[in-house]
């Protein structure tokens, strides 16, 4: 059998203070003392031989449906044993004690629990414990051991109207012309007929004005589609929040998304834009080394790009990498990063003097200074400094810098705007 | 809850029946407190003087501030003290003290559980306030019956005061014994 629940010392303490009334009102013939002690001396007795013995159980379970970025939905499900009035619920996350509820609890009870949290990737939901509360509070019962939950949030995505092209595309298909002669594309130019031209090709207007006698037959030639490709870079060394005091210590509020959470909404974003107009996407991870998921197209790539970001989070110390990793020929590369050190900038440049049209994207989230002292805030500012050096040094190398904090999607269409007036750098 | 413009709505939210938060129920402990002190130093003996009536308020806010500790036995232990030291109240009033001695234990016991930012449940308190009531109701017929023991007289209005309270406390019991299924539909 189990044993009973411990006693309070508020409940010690009443029985105590009772049974001294009621003594002194004894000795000193005060009935009217006597009976002050009499209801708290009742009462401690009565709830202390009224503890449970039984444990209370506690669990966090997932609710239905997909985690939605800004919301996780759970479940608590509290059991108890007959005979307790209420249970006591702690909810902590990332080490910080969130809430604390008294609850009635009649058998067992399912409390849904809301977390709301801007934050994405793999993560903590909640850690939950419970203690039971006897009967006029007089016994508790051994904490529950804490249950947590993880669960992976997916990134979420901004639409964006226009993205740049890579200078050389590929394929016989897709969306995009290409230089190459084929079909489906604008008109590229009139030509005899040769063998091999299809008869539906042949452009009779032009026939009947240049060889009205029909020696000669003229063709129509169009240039043929093509697809790009574009692999997206992550730099997953660096998960800092706004807060530049949280970047060697605590974890930054649920409220504040860190650079990683914007790298993964802005590859999924991007990723989308691409597949969307049916392009194919990879994604490489510059902090860790695995095989990099090759581009791919369609609606299944982007389920596995977003669930790849999902799962990229800081691992360890980084290896530190001689050259940058091997990207297909032709591609455009988009690297996000929040350019605090040199690494990824350099692969940025290598890429770009190897021929890949680059964008930089800057994932760094806008710093919150306000409370920052004096020796804090010329540490950030010396941090700063480097990292517009940084910036300012690839565009000097033809990388293209975007800032994901600051419009992007108005960034992009400009950038693909300029692509396309660039005489001969439309891709093709 | 509906969130003022402008505020940021909480990290974590569960989803409960009708709560009182944790200070509304320190709030209530030094509310109790206050008027155990007032009817004790009102309805007997002679008006204290200051320093004790400031020594009873910083008793009385310490108790309501940190009720785990032994504080509010001592606030009751001294008003005991206080009514032993002088003429015994008044039936109406020793049955009040009666009330808020048990009240006042009985609170700090439940506010000492859950800290400050905590959340308690109306129907936690409500299952133990029905205990309260049964006990209250046992208590004042005792108090009731020591008096008349003690050789002091009734008067009319007193017998309707006692029968009054008696009956509310029962009623009290029997309102919030609610069984889990209805008899008649057993």
């Amino acid at each position: 059998m189990s044993p009973r629940w411990p006693r309070t010392r508020a409940s010690a303490g009443s029985i105590a203070v009772g049974a001294l009334l009621l003594v002194g009102g004894a000795l000193t013939g005060r009935a009217d003392v006597a009976v002050l002690g009499a209801a708290p001396l009742v009462a401690g007795v009565w709830d202390w031989r009224r503890r449970p013995t039984d444990d209370v159980s506690v669990r966090l379970s997932a609710a239905d449906g997909v985690p939605q970025p800004g919301r996780i939905e759970s479940v608590v499900e509290v059991a108890a044993p007959d005979g307790v009035p209420g249970v006591l619920v702690g909810l902590r996350r990332g080490g910080r004690e969130l809430a604390e509820v008294l609850v009635a609890v009649r058998g067992t009870r399912r409390l849904p629990l809301t977390v709301r949290t801007v934050r994405t990737g793999l993560q903590e939901v909640a850690t939950v414990d419970a203690q039971g509360v006897g009967p006029g509070a007089a016994s508790v019962s051994a904490p529950t051991r804490p249950a947590a939950r993880e669960t992976v949030v997916l990134p979420g995505r901004r639409a964006l109207d226009a993205v740049p092209l890579p200078p050389r595309l590929r394929g016989l298909t897709g969306a995009h012309e290409s230089r190459r002669p084929g079909e489906g594309g604008g008109l590229r130019d009139v030509h005899p007929f040769t063998p091999g031209d299809r008869l539906r090709r042949v452009d009779w207007r032009v026939t009947a004005r240049r060889s009205p006698d029909l020696r000669e037959l003229y063709v129509r030639r169009e240039h043929a589609l093509a697809e790009a490709v574009v692999v997206l870079v992550l730099d997953s060394r660096d998960d800092v929040g706004p807060d530049p005091l949280t970047w060697r210590g605590p974890v930054p509020r649920a409220q504040d998304p860190t650079s990683l959470d914007l790298a993964r909404g802005a590859a999924a974003s991007v990723a989308e834009a691409y597949l969307g107009q049916g392009d194919r996407v990879g994604l490489d991870d510059l902090g860790t080394r695995r095989r990099p998921l090759p581009p791919g197209g369609g609606r299944r790539q982007l389920d596995r790009i977003r669930h790849a970001l999902a799962v990229t989070r800081p691992q360890g110390e980084p290896a530190v990498r001689l050259r940058a990793p091997r990207l297909p020929s032709g591609a455009l590369v988009v690297v996000f990063s929040t350019f605090l050190d040199d690494e990824a900038a350099l692969a940025a440049a290598q890429w770009r003097h190897l021929g890949h049209r680059v964008l930089a994207v800057d994932v760094l989230p806008t710093l919150h200074l306000r409370h920052l002292g004096d020796r804090e805030r010329i540490a950030v500012r010396l941090i700063s400094l480097a990292r517009e050096d940084r910036l300012a040094d690839l565009a000097d190398r033809d990388v293209e810098v975007v800032t994901w904090r600051d419009a992007p999607e108005v960034a992009l269409a400009t950038l693909a705007r300029q692509a396309r007036r660039r005489a001969g750098a439309w891709a093709r | 809850m509906r969130l003022l413009h402008g505020a940021t709505p909480p990290e974590v939210d569960v989803r409960l029946g009708r709560c009182v938060s944790a200070v509304a129920l320190r709030v209530a402990l030094g509310v109790l407190g206050g008027l155990l002190v007032l009817v004790a130093f009102t309805t007997t003996g002679t008006p204290p003087p200051p320093v004790v009536v400031g020594g009873f308020v910083v008793l009385v806010v310490a108790t309501a501030a940190r009720p785990r500790a032994v504080l509010p036995g001592l606030l009751v232990g001294l008003v005991g003290l206080r009514v032993l030291l002088t003429q015994p109240p008044p039936l109406v009033a020793l049955m009040a003290l009666v009330l808020l001695v048990h009240l006042v234990l009985w609170c700090a016991a439940v506010a000492a559980r859950i800290s400050v930012r905590g959340r308690v449940e109306v129907a936690v308190l409500g299952a133990m306030l029905r205990d309260v009531a049964w006990l209250q109701a046992g208590a004042q017929a005792l108090t009731v019956g020591a008096v008349v023991v003690s050789g002091a007289s009734l008067a009319a209005g007193d017998v309707l005061r006692v029968v009054a309270i008696v009956g509310a406390m029962v009623a009290a019991g029997l309102v919030r014994s609610r069984p889990s299924s209805a008899w008649w539909r057993r």
